[in-house]
């Protein structure tokens, strides 16, 4: 028994001593000017592999695209100081900037220019999509100018070089590993950019902690500078799991929480601490209902119609997703070209009539509309009821179906398999319309998450190739409202909402208010300042 | 001695065949579970070009049985292939990520070693008083919930409303630097002279060690009681208790050493309910191990980092219950005759 009194008396002593000496609060919160933000997944900063948001944030961070994007949806020079175009809008010529310096400090040259368009053209990931149809061929025509020749006229070139990096050709030369898929080239330096970077942008990856975070220090070296209380250091957890985000916030572990925090988390956090703020941003971001055009009944326009008119949009804005706005046409309303083409309302007598206009008006009881929702987004699933409880209000026989990601992606493949509706929340990584055009409308696109509407509509293609095809914006943007025009009469899928990120951020001693609505650009840490000093002690 | 060796190699061989035939079944698995590997590794955007491409690479065309050779002929190399989601070679992966899960397995299975037998033998010893009546109740409510709850719990008490505990996770915090020696954290941070560095790796661990261990700990002391208790009413004790032989060295020599023998053979069925668990403990506490690793690869259809992951389990879970058979022998007189026999 004294062993025992013996043992308990020496585990209290320790408990103590733990609780008295390890770990003081705000260890990590003690850290300077930093600006650590969680994401849901790891980014991957290799400009020719990372596309979603988490690499997006990271990309704008590290590297210089050859133009910038702008808070109105244009673009601005950037690495690309000027350009001109050719009268048949296949030769693009650009000026480079002659002052840009990469963090190894080796001089950004056209030629890193032509290297980082055939690195990524090459790899095939990435943002490679926005450029892989369109970019017939890139060369350098001097020290710093660059020629890029498209294989048809692109209209939507610029906007799309907001996404395009330039990486440091010099060091990625001197890092391929000899095993590789590139013949020759190695692995063209990919597993180099797992741990560091080939940029000029205004940080510089400094330390990586695989499929934990990713941190970053400024470049004071930047072409661009900097203004006063940009913070100095950054850091991108790759993990937001809510009590954890909660706790961090708590401590000031963390500066900003990410987007994918749920309704209630938010709103938990914003009640536990009076210091803490939200801000938004409108990336053009929402939630769309996605309709198989070839599957009965939603294969015919009037029953598409019908269940545009039974969803509650007051609700779905303010109470599901708060902060949403009702989406009105087939792109987001910060998109070039944008026109209000939709004006649904939850309106039963209205989608009794459409349903009575339809083919399956004496039958529509018995033909079971499935609604997919994707089960790691729990929101969706009252977006789900609530349509499910307003279609049996006109006798229409909505099933819920709850399914896994992975699953959704999987089905959308073919025609036979895609669900005959489904919720999914798209952002574009342009803010020109063509990038959602082509990627939810096209027939060549279908088959994917994005595109699982199947159209297949000759005439809707034939429109969106002569749109992408005019250089001039103008002109352009009004082929653009046309084609909103077309699919809005066919109600080819139900817009529901333009969701804006959501971000709960350090109001007490950090400035966050986004300028640009693009994917990722909420933490463009140019915009972001960061005072140290204000922090509770 | 010899019939032992004998039993180990026997059950090495066996453990060859459980593991070609746990590799067989998760490769299956994987293959047949839905969403294209392919397309999920490259992104819904990737060109199609690109992803038939990578396709070809990842012999994803070919028949399942010729997928699993190549992968197979690969593995017996020491190549377990490519991650789809770190992009980097599974191998290289899981001995970054290995050292911290074991780490926490290691730390989490201390608990039960100590604890589980004091709080055993104390609750047989003050049967139906308050002590005994103390543990039983709390083990109940604390073995009835899950492994998740207690980190979040855990997390809420120690980091949000008493925050005395890291809740950045992963295993330092910053500005602490520790070569990586042993990949054990707090020992590498011994062994280097740093012990700030290794208080502060405890730190980070305790939380999710403890939310791992807890259950185990209670369901092995509850094991612990009932046997000291069987053992007690029989008559051997008796016997020795009339020789007047101390009480104290009765409960040592005679009725714990018996009573511990099951549950010696538990810890090490529980070693591989810890790695199962971990892989939300991890998740929750963003701690940088093989448990996390394969929740991204699982989402992410990741087949090479599965399977990987999932032989390494076997391994280790083969190796610990061949180990837990050594020591039952070691402790169990009888168990060694039978097999000299």
């Amino acid at each position: 028994m004294k062993l025992m009194k013996r043992l308990f008396l020496g585990l209290c002593v320790l408990c103590l001593a733990f609780v008295v000496t390890a770990c003081p609060a705000g260890a990590e919160g003690e850290a300077g000017s930093i600006f650590r933000v969680t994401q849901a997944i790891m980014p991957r900063w290799d400009p020719a592999v990372g596309s979603d948001y988490a690499s997006g944030l990271v990309l704008i961070n590290v590297y210089d695209s050859l133009v910038f994007p702008t808070p109105d949806g244009g673009v601005r020079p950037w690495v690309a100081e000027s350009w001109n175009i050719s009268e048949d809008g296949l030769i693009w010529d650009f000026k480079i900037r002659e002052d840009i310096v990469f963090h190894s400090g080796n001089r950004l040259t056209a030629q890193d220019v032509v290297y980082s368009m055939q690195r990524l053209l090459g790899i095939g990931e990435g943002f490679a999509f926005l450029f892989y149809s369109y970019v017939d061929s890139i060369e350098a025509t001097g020290d710093y100018s660059v020629r890029l020749r498209c294989k048809t006229p692109y209209g939507p070139l610029l906007n799309s070089l907001v996404r395009f990096y330039v990486v440091d050709r010099k060091l990625l030369e001197q890092h391929y590993a000899a095993a590789g898929d590139y013949g020759d080239k190695g692995d063209w330096g990919r597993a180099y950019l797992l741990e560091h970077d080939a940029g000029s942008g205004p940080w510089t990856i400094d330390g990586v902690s695989t499929n934990i975070s990713v941190s970053g220090s400024i470049f004071r070296g930047y072409w661009a500078g900097f203004e006063a209380g940009v913070p100095e250091k950054f850091i991108v957890y790759a993990s937001n799991e809510a009590v954890r985000v909660k706790t961090m916030m708590s401590r000031q572990e963390l500066e900003c929480a990410d987007h994918y925090q749920t309704t209630e988390n938010i709103q938990s956090m914003l009640d536990a601490d009076n210091t803490l703020k939200l801000a938004h941003n409108y990336t053009g971001g929402g939630l769309n209902l996605w309709l198989n055009n070839q599957k009965a009944p939603v294969d015919d326009p009037k029953i598409r119609e019908a269940l545009g008119y039974l969803i509650d949009y007051a609700t779905l804005c303010s109470k599901i997703l708060p902060d949403s706005i009702q989406k009105k046409s087939i792109v987001s309303s910060n998109a070039l070209g944008y026109k209000e083409v939709f004006s649904f309302s939850m309106d039963f007598e209205k989608a009794k009539q459409a349903v009575a206009g339809s083919r399956y008006a004496d039958r529509i009881g018995t033909l079971p509309i499935e609604l997919v929702w994707n089960s790691e987004s729990a929101d969706r699933e009252k977006v789900a009821l609530m349509i499910q409880a307003t279609a049996s209000q006109i006798g229409l026989n909505v099933s819920i179906v709850e399914l896994p990601w992975s699953t959704i992606v999987s089905n959308s493949a073919r025609v036979e398999t895609s669900p005959m509706t489904a919720m999914v929340s798209v952002t574009p990584p342009t803010s020109d319309s063509a990038s959602q055009f082509v990627s939810q409308l096209r027939t060549k696109t279908s088959g994917t998450w994005e595109n699982m509407n199947w159209v297949n509509d000759p005439a809707l293609d034939e429109m969106i190739d002569k749109a992408l095809a005019t250089v001039d914006i103008a002109k352009r943007a009004v082929a653009y409202s046309e084609i909103q025009e077309y699919c809005a009469k066919r109600f080819t899928f139900i817009p529901l909402t333009e969701t804006p990120e959501r971000l709960v951020y350090q109001a007490s001693y950090v400035d966050l208010a986004p300028k640009i609505g693009l994917q990722g650009f909420s933490f463009y840490l140019r915009d972001v300042r960061v005072y140290p000093d204000r922090r509770k002690k | 001695m010899p019939s032992l060796l004998t039993t180990v190699l026997k059950r090495l061989g066996w453990a060859l065949v459980v593991l070609v035939g746990l590799s067989m079944l998760i490769f299956s698995l994987m293959r047949v579970i839905p969403g294209d590997p392919a397309r999920l590794a490259l992104g819904p955007t990737a060109p199609e070009e690109v992803v038939e491409r990578y396709r070809a690479r990842m012999h994803y065309n070919d028949p399942l049985p010729m997928q699993y050779y190549w992968w197979l002929s690969d593995v017996v190399r020491g190549d377990f292939g490519m991650s789809t989601v770190t992009r980097r070679e599974v191998a290289r992966d899981l001995a970054e990520f290995l050292p911290a899960t074991l780490e926490l397995v290691i730390w989490a299975g201390l608990p039960p070693i100590f604890f589980a037998l004091l709080l055993g033998v104390l609750g047989a010893m003050y049967k139906n008083r308050w002590p005994d009546y103390l543990i039983r109740f709390s083990s109940y409510i604390i073995i009835a919930t899950p492994t998740f709850v207690w980190a979040v719990l855990f997390l809420l008490i120690f980091g949000y409303w008493l925050p005395i505990l890291p809740s950045v996770g992963g295993r330092l915090s910053m500005g602490f630097s520790v070569p990586s020696i042993t990949g054990l954290m707090v020992l590498d941070a011994l062994l280097a002279g740093q012990p700030a560095a290794a208080w502060d790796a405890f730190a980070h661990l305790l939380l999710p060690a403890l939310a791992l261990s807890l259950g185990h700990t209670m369901q092995e002391a509850r094991l612990t009681r009932s046997y000291m208790l069987e053992n007690e009413g029989k008559d051997y004790i008796t016997m020795i208790t009339s020789q007047g032989v101390p009480r104290n060295v009765i409960n040592r020599k005679y009725l714990l050493r018996p009573s511990v023998i099951p549950t010696v053979s538990i810890m090490g069925l529980d070693i591989a309910a810890i790695f199962g668990n971990a892989f939300l403990v991890e998740t929750i506490f963003n701690w940088p191990g093989m448990s996390r690793y394969a929740m991204s690869a699982i989402l992410g259809k990741d087949v090479n980092a599965v399977c990987g992951v999932v032989l390494v389990l076997g391994v280790i879970f083969i190796t610990t219950n061949l180990l837990v058979d050594i020591v039952v022998a070691l402790l169990d007189p009888r168990m060694r005759q039978s097999r000299s026999k």
